[in-house]
């Protein structure tokens, strides 16, 4: 962090404390408005001392309205605490509990003893949010230390925790038959009916407050240097660890007294950087109440709105958050360069044309065979159905669609990784998919019964969108990757609170859209299968069109311009096959299966350098990869069925997850 | 959270009960015939078409989600053997390739898979639910449309009759009930609740059995509507029909012995009659089981003040 004593920014303290006392206002007016609904004020006194069990009105203030003011408060502050810890410790303005994962581990875990072990977690719900959110904050930590947390890999990290987390999630439901209300409440309710979940908040964060308090000094001289600090006797990495365990406490209490409320770490404290208060004591005295005062209007303004059930406050906070995060994220210049990672060679094996076709034969053959294997009421199977006729149409055209899909997210990864000269970005990540998908999304809400070409052409259409924020956004630094990475994983996080408010809304359409949204390949027909196989084949056959760019785009921003290429034009190009691609492919498999980064990694890893080759056997992998998970999702829990994308998710990103621990650096 | 071992155990002491009168309420009205019943095979993609199937009589291979099945519509009890063949809305395909039925009904809310499902078997669609307010008009015909494909038609209508003798006997049980005024409702969340209204199953057979509905005229969407338990309050006289999940509690269980709840008038002075699982949409099933476990809890009180 920036001394202050260093830069000649004016403390706006005046300012902020008007802030303060506004926001306040607003919070105490919406929540007297809501008092005033259920009772008139001049009982309010009466309601609150001795609530008179036969009223309504009493019990409405007493036990709803009044702890909801108060918990709001409290969670509020908790998660801007917790927040303001991670991002002194990681020096990283978007840190923050959702964005580094920890409320996702934190539910995830909830999740999974609320539905194998209810009884333990009926006591214990405190310690095993806690356990889940360490697990996930350990896992991002680890996932970026080796770029010594470097600000953009630190949230990559976080979002890919998130994102498997959110997948783990899918699988549970799935595996319990289905369980809607579970998505309602991963959005975070503040809803209350009585003060227990205040009596579990109120001295928790008021200790953990009071702990990180204590812990100002310490966290100064770190913020100096390691140096400084462990000449004084100090040791900084067990006071890292400690600070980032009361951090995942306070998220943990949070998460499980409301669900995942996600982002209010980060608007609080990032205002009080901005009117000029950068020491960590300022920031922990300061911004909790500020943090406070944000939920608890928010949760006021949308109790207010006239929906026709309740949007819980999770979702809303995430929807206004997504664009602070891409704030916050896009205008910080980093001190820390970043590390580049020599794109092109990690491997010393080289990739010859034997070895490609031996490859995608035996590739063909494994999938072939897969087609035979299948699980019956009665067990395993081994000679296809009833008919080879029946088998074929059984099984074909859910295979071929998902292999297509694999295919063209794998070429799109590729195009994306050398336009970027990032091995770690990936359609899914960059939020290209997250814009085809919404475009479904809208589709589906105003025309539900529209044709599949149109969907094909709304998609396209999305992507393009995501396409042209980004092409504004990185106008002025000639697409500069940075900027395109930053813009993709803003959206890619909103994207994800859009689908938590619209499942929460309970809208029947959406839960016809969970399937599509899991990436489910099981209702494709033959029709299907020819298009999007006939789709898939020409995205190959296109690119020795493009190739040279594609080699030469990765070496860095001038040798384009050296060799005569124009380089806004030929990103340009490059951004908008890639989107057409992704736009298609998220309609056969679902807009998440992380194929787009594994599939050209693979390739990278297998020796394939020059970029035909990489389309070629990236193609060969991300279609392989989804026909495995088609085949898994068809006998794993059978009589029901997992969609394709999501198990390619499931493998795909915990691929990627090893990977980033043992390469990053 | 969801706390499915309590409702469970709920369920499991009611099922109990029920289970052993089943045999007697749920007769299967056919048994002539019997061979062609057993040879003709049929899925059925719906609980309530499931449950009408079987007491026509028909032979039911196969139906999603049993477990549903067992928790929220519970009678009349599954044949052993019988395959679950996927969730409602993600049929296994390979699993009805390998059970081979002669046919397959599903129900309106199924037509987009009515394609895929012609290759396995002739595929009917049949809706015993309808639109407008004659809900058990509606089911009646539902059923005789099912009982033709199935080539029983004569047992269509013993189960109309069946269905007719279970509301009577049950409107005679709770003689003195009639004229007084009940809420059919079940937990949508910590704060509200589902109730029944105009248009519903629930209602017709209450109205059957003599019963006054609290919330005539409030509008309904489907016969269904969602009120705050304060609302409740105001309806004081009223005795509350509180259906159970069926262990599918989507509602926290603690919500019952929340300070909400506890403090309505009816919860405080007993009104409120905690009735098993009926399945909402399940046509003439439903109806019989809905009537027999209304009239069996209210016979058990007299109906105190109003």
């Amino acid at each position: 962090m920036v001394d202050d004593q260093s830069s000649a920014i004016l403390r706006q303290g005046r300012l902020l404390r008007t802030l303060c006392a506004v926001v306040w206002l607003v919070a105490i007016a919406l929540a007297l408005r809501s008092a005033a609904s259920a009772l008139p004020p001049s009982a309010w006194w009466i309601a609150i001392r001795h609530p008179d069990i036969s009223n309504m009105g009493h019990l409405l203030l007493h036990y709803s309205i009044a702890p909801r003011f108060v918990g709001s408060l409290l969670v509020g502050a908790g998660l801007t605490v917790a927040s303001t810890l991670f991002q002194s410790i990681l020096r990283n303005p978007a840190a923050d509990s959702s964005t580094l994962g920890i409320s996702a581990g934190a539910f995830l875990a909830l999740s999974f003893c609320g539905i194998f072990i209810p009884p333990f977690l009926a006591g214990q719900r405190t310690l095993v949010a806690t356990v889940g959110g360490a697990i996930a904050g350990a896992l991002v930590l680890s996932l970026s230390s080796r770029s010594r947390f470097e600000p953009k890999i630190l949230l990559l990290s976080g979002l890919l925790i998130n994102l498997y987390a959110s997948a783990l999630n899918t699988l549970l439901i799935l595996y319990h038959g289905g369980l809607i209300r579970l998505f309602i409440w991963e959005s975070g309710s503040l809803a209350m009916q009585d003060w227990s979940v205040v009596q579990l908040l109120l001295p928790n964060i008021t200790i953990g407050w009071f702990i990180a308090l204590i812990l100002v000094r310490p966290l100064s001289l770190l913020g100096v240097s390691d140096g400084t600090a462990s000449s004084l006797g100090l040791s900084p990495s067990f006071l890292r660890w400690l600070v980032m365990f009361i951090g995942i406490w306070l998220t943990a209490i949070c998460v499980a007294a409301v669900g995942v409320i996600g982002f209010v770490g980060l608007a609080a404290p990032e205002i009080v950087r901005r009117m000029g208060y950068f020491n960590i004591r300022s920031q922990l005295l300061i911004a909790p109440w500020l943090g406070a005062g944000l939920l608890s209007a928010a949760d006021g303004l949308f109790q207010w709105l006239p929906t026709p059930t309740e949007i819980p406050a999770g979702s809303a906070v995430a929807l206004l958050g997504a664009p602070l995060l891409l704030w916050i994220a896009a205008r910080r210049q980093t001190k820390i360069p970043p590390a580049p990672e020599p794109y092109l060679t990690i491997s010393d094996r080289r990739m010859t044309p034997i070895r490609a076709t031996l490859l995608i034969c035996l590739a063909l053959l494994l999938v072939l065979a897969s087609i035979f294997v299948g699980r019956g009421y009665h067990g395993w199977t081994l000679g296809g159905l009833h008919s080879l006729d029946a088998t074929l149409f059984w099984r074909g055209p859910r295979l071929i669609v998902a292999v297509a899909g694999g295919i063209m997210l794998a070429v799109s990864g590729v195009l994306v990784q050398r336009l970027t000269a990032n091995p770690m970005a990936s359609p899914e990540l960059l939020g290209i998919s997250s814009g085809a998908a919404l475009a479904v999304i809208v589709m589906a809400i105003v025309f539900p019964s529209a044709p599949q070409w149109l969907y094909a052409l709304a998609t396209t259409g999305g992507s393009l969108v995501i396409l042209m924020l980004t092409i504004t956004l990185g106008l002025r630094h000639a697409f500069s990757p940075d900027r395109v990475f930053v813009a993709g994983l803003s959206i890619a996080t909103f994207f994800s609170a859009i689908i938590s408010v619209l499942l929460a809304s309970g809208d029947p359409r959406i839960y016809s859209l969970l399937n599509w949204l899991n990436g489910s390949t099981f209702l494709a027909t033959p029709t299907d299968a020819t298009l999007f196989f006939g789709l898939s084949i020409l995205a190959i056959a296109i690119f020795p069109l493009v190739s040279r760019w594609l080699d030469i785009l990765p070496l860095g921003a001038e040798m384009p311009r050296a060799v005569g290429i124009s380089l806004t034009g030929s990103r340009l190009a490059i951004l908008l096959l890639s989107s057409a691609l992704v736009g298609v492919s998220v309609l056969a498999a679902g807009p998440l299966s992380f194929v787009g980064l594994m599939g050209p990694h693979l390739a990278r890893a297998s020796g394939a350098r020059r970029a035909m080759s990489q389309i070629v056997i990236a193609a060969a992998f991300g279609g392989l990869l989804m026909a495995v998970a088609d085949f898994i999702g068809r006998v794993a829990f059978v009589p029901r069925q997992l969609p394709a994308g999501l198990v390619a998710t499931l493998i795909g990103g915990a691929y990627v997850i090893c990977l980033m621990r043992t390469r990053r650096g | 959270m969801i706390n499915m071992r309590e409702g469970a155990l709920l369920l499991g002491r009611r099922r109990f009960l029920y289970g052993l009168a089943a045999s007697a309420i749920f007769p299967i009205v056919t048994n002539a015939a019997e061979d062609e019943a057993t040879n003709y095979r049929i899925v059925t993609f719906d609980w309530g078409l499931t449950a009408t199937a079987l007491m026509l009589g028909a032979n039911v291979v196969g139906l999603p989600s049993i477990e549903y099945y067992n928790l929220t519509t519970v009678e009349p009890p599954l044949p052993p053997g019988v395959v679950d063949v996927g969730l409602l809305f993600t049929p296994n395909f390979e699993f009805l390739d390998e059970l081979a039925p002669n046919a397959i009904i599903i129900p309106p809310a199924l037509g987009y898979a009515s394609p895929m499902l012609e290759r396995i078997a002739p595929t009917s669609m049949i809706d015993i639910n309808g639109r407008d307010e004659d809900i058990l008009r509606a089911a009646q015909i539902g059923t005789n449309e099912l009982a033709a494909k199935l080539d029983l038609p004569s047992a269509a209508t013993t189960l109309w009759q069946v269905c007719q003798e279970a509301l009577n006997r049950a409107s005679d049980q709770i003689a003195a009930w009639h004229g007084h005024t009940v809420c059919i409702a079940s937990f949508a969340d910590e704060r509200h609740l589902r109730a029944f209204g105009k248009g519903s199953l629930f209602d017709q057979v209450a109205r059957r059995l003599s019963l006054r509905n609290a919330l005539d005229g409030r509008a309904m969407l489907n016969g269904r509507t969602v009120i705050g338990m304060e609302e409740l309050a105001a309806i004081p006289d009223a005795a509350v029909l509180l259906l159970s999940d069926g262990g599918n509690e989507s509602v926290p269980a603690n919500s019952a012995a929340g300070i909400f709840w506890r403090s309505l008038p009816a919860v405080r002075r007993g009104r409120v009659f905690e009735l098993p699982a009926v399945l909402e949409d399940g046509g003439l099933p439903a109806a019989i089981r809905f009537a027999h476990v209304v009239s069996d809890v209210l016979a058990q009180r007299a109906p105190n003040g109003g």
